[in-house]
């Protein structure tokens, strides 16, 4: 092959996945004198579409052009253009052309991005419910890899993962995790958000996150791959997932009060009082106004508890709600919120993106254990000594297209998830609604 | 203007609305119906001042019932931040003198309390104390509430009430079919008996329903699970669980079944394409591979003129092809 691109430091069609981040790339030629090539993006119909810049000093643009020396390498970058993710697998593709205006070379790729629930094309929600079922479905030596992220949300992890500074850090790994072992199965897949402030038709639908009849077992039709979904909460029977909607309404004083199923489909979360701008809006000062972490994650109680104990069922109770696969969209969102809250407030870095700067991992002076910056996590650190829990295994990280977080991810690795403040820090996802702040991007 | 700019403008709008909203929800001159509506605009009181006028009105008995119910919503925050708080709410709860509209609010505020305050985990013995006590008392919609939240902790006595009222109905604390639901967060050896009865003997279809679901565990049920799976007098839905239930104690049995319902020309075609959306996710990678039948559902998404039985023929035969 006389030109070679690399996208995140691979040929290989794996690594050619791309959000709003910059990513590296370089374009390799083998033959003997310079070639002056340009390189643009030529999207499928509806495809995904990415910009072109030379270096981190440079504003991106629609095209690169680049001179190639003889057997020579030449680096760049492309990001996602905000706005325009794809929806199918390398629905795009970056072409090489030379000056005569041949078309030397073609590297498909797609730009994946987490997106509305609600919003997606029939074609991603099926893929993404394909990969949750295949990923909780008995594989090859008997193991279920969904068990592994059941048993990271147990009752003894509850107070490792809930009611602490590091809820919001700690389930951005969790949900990151999840994301990467469906990525595995398929690598077109990302994790979908529910907007629980805003009603739902696409989602709350026998297709997709089921119906639930009179009695709270939910309801899907014969094609949704999650007829096939099982429990995998120690102890429990077999369960179909329990989702009921309840409403309770008051009438006059006097009068008794009555549940009700509400409509997700044409209602907000019942509990949620918050919606996405108050949620913002936690993260400010009553008196002065000023923004910071502490006071935002407040949020844990109203939207992301609300949103829980807006149902009865599996997804009203810490230990259980991940036998819901609501439960996975309802914390896409919740990390929605808070990536939403740092676009806006600058919350990236620094004491006022987090307040616990520093380690307390097994300090004995320190009783916080896994809540600072420094701190590695739970489980992934495999420290399954008390008082950390022992119900999952742990392990290293799950790999993906960029190299952060490292294998034992701290919870600082988690603030910057979109290499705003440094390029290496890229988590390697992004979504629909949250921007990216880097030079000459629209 | 920027996007960012823009979102910071609304943010700072809904923060004038939201005060508005809550101005007239405390403003005691307001029609009871305008402050219930200004409830949903207030989102969880912020400032001291809110967070005590939200407390003076959940304690004081004089105030409609309705707008207490609303002032604990707009407290989650504050509760979780107090541990005299939850114990007070607590006690709240439990007292069978307040209204239930109240009570209700109350144990929503409590759940969400208990997913996600630290002050709370002390307070849980005592939470489930009076959710059982609830259990018992006369108010069907607040019992409602003790149950599920009961039987997702495990609960011990709720466990014993559920399968007490599956054999004994005038006992019943709900009806079977959701009895049976809640049991299976937790399924203890001892209910395995008692679903198996209700399968021979059903007190309705929804009951005999959940329980053969709930015996995909039991390898004594496995003939069952089979019998019910190819029985063509069966409900299609009844049918399709059996067949994942088997997935769970005989998968290779499982296959051989669902295998023969897909290959059944007679059988209802949603039910076909259940099996076929159930062998596409469940079947084992061990599995022995009968190029006959992989065969038959290549060409059968050309043949029928059913769109699920046609959906999951393709993309069982573009799983099998990898």
């Amino acid at each position: 092959m006389p030109i070679e691109m690399e996208i995140n430091g691979s040929t290989a069609p794996r690594s050619a996945y791309v959000t709003w981040a910059s990513s590296a790339c370089a374009i390799t030629q083998t033959e003997n004198e310079e070639l002056t090539v340009t390189l643009r993006n030529e999207p499928e119909p509806g495809g995904g579409r990415v910009r072109f810049r030379a270096s981190a000093a440079d504003d991106y643009a629609d095209e690169l052009t680049v001179t190639l020396p003889a057997g020579g390498r030449v680096a760049f970058q492309i990001a996602g253009r905000f706005g325009s993710p794809s929806t199918r697998d390398r629905d795009t593709a970056i072409v090489v052309v030379d000056d005569a205006g041949n078309e030397r070379h073609r590297k498909p790729l797609m730009v994946r991005i987490r997106k509305n629930a609600n919003h997606l094309t029939e074609d991603e929600r099926d893929r993404f419910l394909s990969a949750m079922v295949r990923l909780n479905t008995v594989g090859v030596g008997g193991l279920i890899p969904f068990l592994d992220v059941q048993n990271m949300h147990t009752a003894q992890a509850d107070p490792e993962i809930h009611q602490r500074p590091s809820f919001l850090p700690w389930h951005r790994a969790y949900v990151l995790d999840l994301e990467r072992r469906l990525q595995a199965i398929d690598a077109s897949v990302t994790l979908p958000y529910w907007r629980f402030d805003q009603p739902n038709p696409f989602v709350f639908d026998r297709d997709f996150m089921g119906v639930p009849t009179d009695s709270g077992e939910l309801d899907f039709t014969a094609t949704n791959p999650l007829i096939n979904w099982v429990s995998r909460v120690a102890g429990s029977g077999n369960p179909r997932i329990r989702r009921y909607n309840f409403l309770v309404i008051f009438g006059p004083p006097g009068t008794d009060p009555q549940i009700r199923p509400f409509d997700p489909a044409t209602a907000r979360a019942v509990a949620v009082s918050n919606g996405q701008l108050d949620t913002v809006n936690l993260g400010a000062d009553p008196v002065t106004g000023d923004h910071a972490f502490d006071r935002f994650r407040q949020m844990e109680g109203d939207p992301h508890g609300a949103a829980h104990v807006s149902f009865f069922g599996q997804i009203s109770s810490a230990a259980t709600a991940p036998a819901d696969p609501l439960f996975f969209l309802l914390h896409c969102n919740v990390d929605r919120l808070w990536a939403r809250w740092q676009w806006l407030h600058d919350g990236y870095g620094g004491p006022r993106a987090y307040e616990l700067v520093g380690q307390g991992d097994r300090v004995p002076t320190v009783p916080r254990l896994g809540d600072f910056a420094d701190d590695t996590m739970w489980p992934w650190n495999q420290d399954r000594q008390p008082p950390r829990p022992n119900t999952a295994p742990g392990g290293a990280f799950p790999p993906g297209v960029v190299s952060a977080p490292r294998p034992t991810p701290t919870v600082g690795e988690m603030l910057d998830f979109q290499g705003e403040l440094d390029p290496a820090s890229d988590l390697g996802f992004g979504y629909d609604d949250v921007e990216i702040d880097h030079g000459g991007q629209p | 203007m920027s996007d960012r700019d823009d979102e910071l403008r609304a943010a700072e709008g809904v923060r004038t609305k939201q005060a508005e909203a809550t101005q007239r929800f405390f403003d005691d001159a307001c029609d009871v119906e305008d402050r219930l509506a200004a409830a949903s605009s207030c989102g969880t009181f912020q400032s001291d001042e809110n967070i005590r006028r939200g407390w003076a009105m959940v304690a004081d008995a004089e105030h409609d019932p309705r707008l207490r119910a609303a002032a604990v919503n707009g407290l989650v925050h504050a509760l979780a931040e107090e541990p005299d708080r939850i114990a007070e709410a607590i006690d709240k709860l439990a007292d069978d003198t307040e209204p239930e509209a109240l009570r209700v609010g109350l144990l929503v505020a409590l759940q969400n309390t208990f997913f996600s305050s630290s002050a709370s985990s002390s307070y849980r013995p005592q939470y489930l104390n009076v959710l059982r006590k609830i259990v018992e008392e006369q108010l069907p919609q607040l019992r409602k509430f003790a149950l599920e939240y009961l039987a997702l902790a495990g609960d011990d006595y709720v466990q014993r009430r559920l399968i007490e009222g599956l054999k004994t109905p005038e006992r019943a604390l709900c009806e079977p079919e959701v009895a049976i639901q809640l049991l299976a967060n937790d399924l203890h050896h001892d209910a395995v008996p008692v679903l198996r009865d209700i399968v021979a003997s059903p007190p309705n279809a929804a009951s005999k329903r959940e329980a053969l679901r709930n015996l995909a565990s039991d390898a004594q049920s496995a003939p069952t699970l089979e019998k019910v799976a190819l029985d063509g007098e069966e409900i299609p839905e009844v049918r399709h669980l059996s067949a994942v239930g088997l997935f769970q104690s005989d998968p290779s049995r499982a296959v051989a079944v669902t295998r023969k319902v897909v290959e059944d020309e007679s059988a209802d075609d949603e039910l076909r394409a259940a099996m076929l959306n159930t062998l596409t996710h469940l079947t084992p990678p061990d599995a022995e591979v009968d190029a006959a039948f992989d065969g038959y559902v290549a060409e059968l998404e050309g043949k029928t003129s059913s769109e699920p039985l046609a959906k999951m023929a393709r993309l069982y035969t573009s799983r099998r092809r990898g």
